[in-house]
């Protein structure tokens, strides 16, 4: 089972700032940014493994913000402590933030032009490379046939055919494996 | 409207609907546009650019706070859509006290799993969005092929991708 350890500092306030603000600069939304954390936090650097990330991605699923702002918040309050929290988040958003505020002060300018087709036709494909790439590595435990993977199976297709909201298929899908996983061995979700 | 207002609008709506930005989207749209305080080629504009700016799709507001008031509106925006992420500290300091519990170790398996079917529903409506043609299909697979045949990092795949593209659709355009 993923573990959430404990608090201890693991990495200094500047080397937190890093990781995030690079992970601040993934295009596609939540999920470009979980792409570049998971890179830096589980691939390159490995202090974080692959289940733990995802078990803070789900829990950040059912907060009431954005995801990534819960999952920078528990992952910088876990490798630094509080001060971990507050440096997490303003260096994941700090790139974006400027480049929304420098945009929208352009309004004038933008709004009817081509850049934003420009960038339609080429950094939302791109995005989409890697947020598939990310769902790939972050999923890669479940992709054997497992009771595991028949949720993940099930839990795509009712968000995609049907109107059920993100938050309420995760619940679904936690209820339901209190239910049927409980004490189930892992084989799984092993990574 | 002022920024103590918009302040607390955008907080209050981001904590009401857990993450769904579809439905703070529509939550806005209703008070901001429909009140008349933004046009709505403003709203649209401003819910455009946080789909083609690094960082989470949210930081929509920030462009929002800045039409409505300025510098201050924008980091109070922010601010305001940060502030309920910490409500995870004290839900993960009660999983660390129960997660040894059959029943909660099958939740968390049940809710990963969920949340990878979630990951590839999301990146589907994605794609539905941005695989509109040619040179957006040739983008997204040169970044798969950089980050899976050519072995570069994430970020490298992106931008060398989304540069190829730009020269691709200059190409097809003259």
């Amino acid at each position: 089972m993923a573990e959430i350890a404990e608090t201890r500092p693991r990495l200094s306030p500047a080397q937190l700032f890093i990781i995030f603000f690079k992970a601040g600069c993934g295009f596609g939304g939540g999920l470009g940014v979980l792409a570049l954390l998971q890179e830096q936090l589980v691939t390159l650097r490995r202090i974080l493994p692959d289940k733990e990330l995802m078990t803070l991605w789900s829990i950040g699923r059912l907060m009431p913000s954005g995801t990534m702002t819960a999952v920078a918040v528990a992952v910088g309050y876990r490798l630094c402590g509080f001060i971990g929290t507050v440096v997490a988040l303003i260096a994941m958003i700090i790139p974006g933030f400027i480049c929304v505020v420098v945009l929208t002060i352009a309004y004038g300018y933008l709004a009817h032009g081509a850049v934003l087709e420009y960038i339609d036709a080429t950094l939302l494909p791109a995005a989409l490379g890697i947020v598939v790439i990310s769902a790939m590595r972050l999923g890669k435990p479940l992709f054997r046939i497992s009771l595991d993977m028949v949720f993940a199976v099930v839990a795509c297709g009712l968000l995609l055919f049907t109107h059920i909201g993100p938050a309420v298929m995760l619940l679904i899908g936690g209820f339901a494996g209190a239910v049927l996983l409980r004490g189930k061995p892992e084989e799984a979700t092993k990574s | 409207m002022s920024l103590g207002q918009l302040l607390i609008v955008i907080f209050t709506y981001n904590l009401l609907t857990f993450g769904n930005g579809s439905a703070v989207l529509a939550l806005l749209q209703h008070r901001l546009v429909d009140d008349g305080i933004l046009g709505l080629n403003q709203f649209l504009y401003a819910y455009a650019l946080g789909r083609v700016t690094p960082g989470q799709n949210n930081l929509y507001l920030a462009s929002v706070g800045y039409m409505i008031s300025g510098w201050l509106g924008a980091l109070g925006a922010i601010v305001a859509i940060q502030l309920p992420g910490y409500l995870v500290l004290p839900v993960l300091k009660g999983y660390e006290r129960v997660r040894h519990q059959r029943s909660v170790q099958g939740f968390i398996r049940g809710l990963t799993a969920a949340s990878v079917g979630l990951m590839f529903a999301v990146a589907f409506n994605i794609g539905q969005e941005a695989l509109t043609g040619l040179v957006p299909w040739i983008v997204f697979l040169a970044t798969l092929a950089l980050v899976f045949i050519a072995k570069r990092g994430l970020l490298t795949g992106m931008v060398g991708a989304a540069v190829l593209g730009v020269v691709l659709k200059f190409i097809f355009s003259i």
